[in-house]
């Protein structure tokens, strides 16, 4: 997203292979951050799955039942057979 | 105040009007009361809303806790999130709740963070049982069911020891239950103190843009799906639909794909319906898409490719192509009509 006024050092900059090698060069040097649970104070026993409050009981897989499927043919018949059934139980109309 | 152990609803007003989900929500938790043997109450937070909460007691409420104030007309999180957990904290509910809407959505979550209690979000069934884990038996626990994995598994989730049980619930899933005029409930007035700081941002303006489509009042809806192949032979959907005086609906994928607007989008992300009819037309038929159909009364199914599952769960079935079958539909329907 470009936003009026604003501007990025890659949009300035031509796009090259060279320019995003470089930027890949300085950042290599770049110390990063690792903090573990001691850093942030967290509390060990509000991390994790032991720490949620809730909990999954079961899980069941979704079975599609194909019952009561009726297949009409495409033909002028069948289609005026079945809108004829479905205005008949009020379905339609 | 009698409210301890109930179960509670958020009843979610925008302008002054009681969102639809919420009612729904009420007719449930009467359901879920009168089995756990408790009462329902509901939550009811906004503006000039006294007379409003009294139609809702025929719902089989119990109690409403009513919260005024001028500021409250519209919802903004933080005060909101303050009264419930004011509420939540003195009426001590076992089980509270909210509409998936916007509100409920962004509600709910900030009420769980605040209480450290469990929320499920998105539950398409709420049933009572028993849970144990770890040697511990917990009895009349709320389970909190919903699709998971794209829809390709029903997860049922708990919030054993932290009470009380929060889940959100789309619109349209739960039925709403015929009043009951000769109940009896009260609406009982709920003060909360607050100062300049609860209200950090004021509604200045509200535009709401008029509602064009009305897919869950609608007896027959046609829709269609990716399948369609264009934005112009979606016109035979409209077609279709307006023959039938019905709405026209649409997946997901047709919607992203620029064939209709997101107002006609039925599904997990879009409008729940059951109408007496749902004509599918080149969907297939995916899990996110039968969520929000697959309780109508009648499905027919139109698709070219015979394996769409969308014709497991359908009543009628034709393979072949849209273009060819819906004018034959229309002129059949025109013939006996």
């Amino acid at each position: 997203m470009t936003y009026k006024n604003a501007s990025a050092e890659m949009n300035e900059a031509e796009y090259d292979e060279s320019y995003i090698n470089s930027s890949v060069d300085k950042l290599r040097d770049t110390a990063i951050s690792l903090w573990d649970i001691n850093a942030i104070s967290a509390d060990v026993e509000s991390c994790g799955l032991a720490g949620s409050p809730t909990k999954v009981k079961k899980i069941e897989s979704i079975i599609l039942k194909s019952e009561e499927i009726r297949m009409v043919e495409n033909s002028e018949e069948s289609i005026s057979e079945m809108v004829h059934e479905l205005i008949a139980d009020h379905t339609l109309g | 105040m009698s409210s301890n152990n109930s179960v509670m609803v958020f009843i979610q007003q925008d302008d002054g009007k009681v969102a639809e989900v919420s009612i729904e929500l009420l007719s449930k938790a009467r359901d879920l009361a009168d089995q756990l043997k408790t009462t329902v109450t509901g939550t009811f937070i906004g503006s000039g809303i006294k007379e409003e909460a009294a139609k809702l007691v025929p719902y089989g409420v119990d109690e409403i806790l009513l919260i005024e104030d001028k500021r409250l007309s519209h919802y903004t999180p933080i005060p909101y999130t303050k009264i419930m957990v004011e509420v939540i904290k003195k009426a001590k509910p076992q089980i509270v709740l909210y509409g998936a809407t916007t509100t409920g959505r962004d509600l709910g979550p900030r009420i769980a963070s605040n209480l450290k209690v469990g929320l499920t979000a998105d539950c398409t069934s709420l049933e009572i049982g028993d849970y144990s884990s770890r040697g511990v038996d917990y009895s009349n626990i709320l389970y909190q069911i919903r699709p998971a994995f794209g829809g390709n598994i029903v997860a049922t989730i708990v919030s054993p020891e932290k009470k009380p049980q929060m889940a959100t619930v789309r619109e349209g899933v739960m039925k709403i239950g015929s009043p009951k005029p000769e109940y009896k409930g009260k609406v009982t007035p709920f003060n909360v103190a607050f100062s300049d700081a609860d209200f950090p941002s004021v509604v200045i303006k509200k535009i709401q843009e008029e509602k064009l489509v009305d897919l869950k009042g609608a007896q027959v809806i046609v829709s269609g799906g990716v399948g369609v192949g264009s934005k112009e032979n979606f016109d035979l959907i409209v077609q279709l639909a307006h023959v039938l005086g019905g709405e026209v609906g649409a997946s997901r994928a047709a919607v992203d794909a620029g064939y209709v607007s997101k107002e006609h989008q039925v599904g997990q992300t879009g409008t729940t319906v059951r109408p007496k009819l749902y004509i599918a037309c080149g969907i297939s038929g995916s899990v996110q898409h039968r969520a929000g159909m697959d309780e109508s009364a009648r499905i027919i199914a139109i698709n070219t490719d015979h394996e769409a599952p969308i014709f497991q769960i359908a009543h009628y079935g034709i393979v072949g192509d849209l273009k060819d079958i819906i004018p034959k539909f229309i002129k059949a329907f025109k013939a006996k009509n």
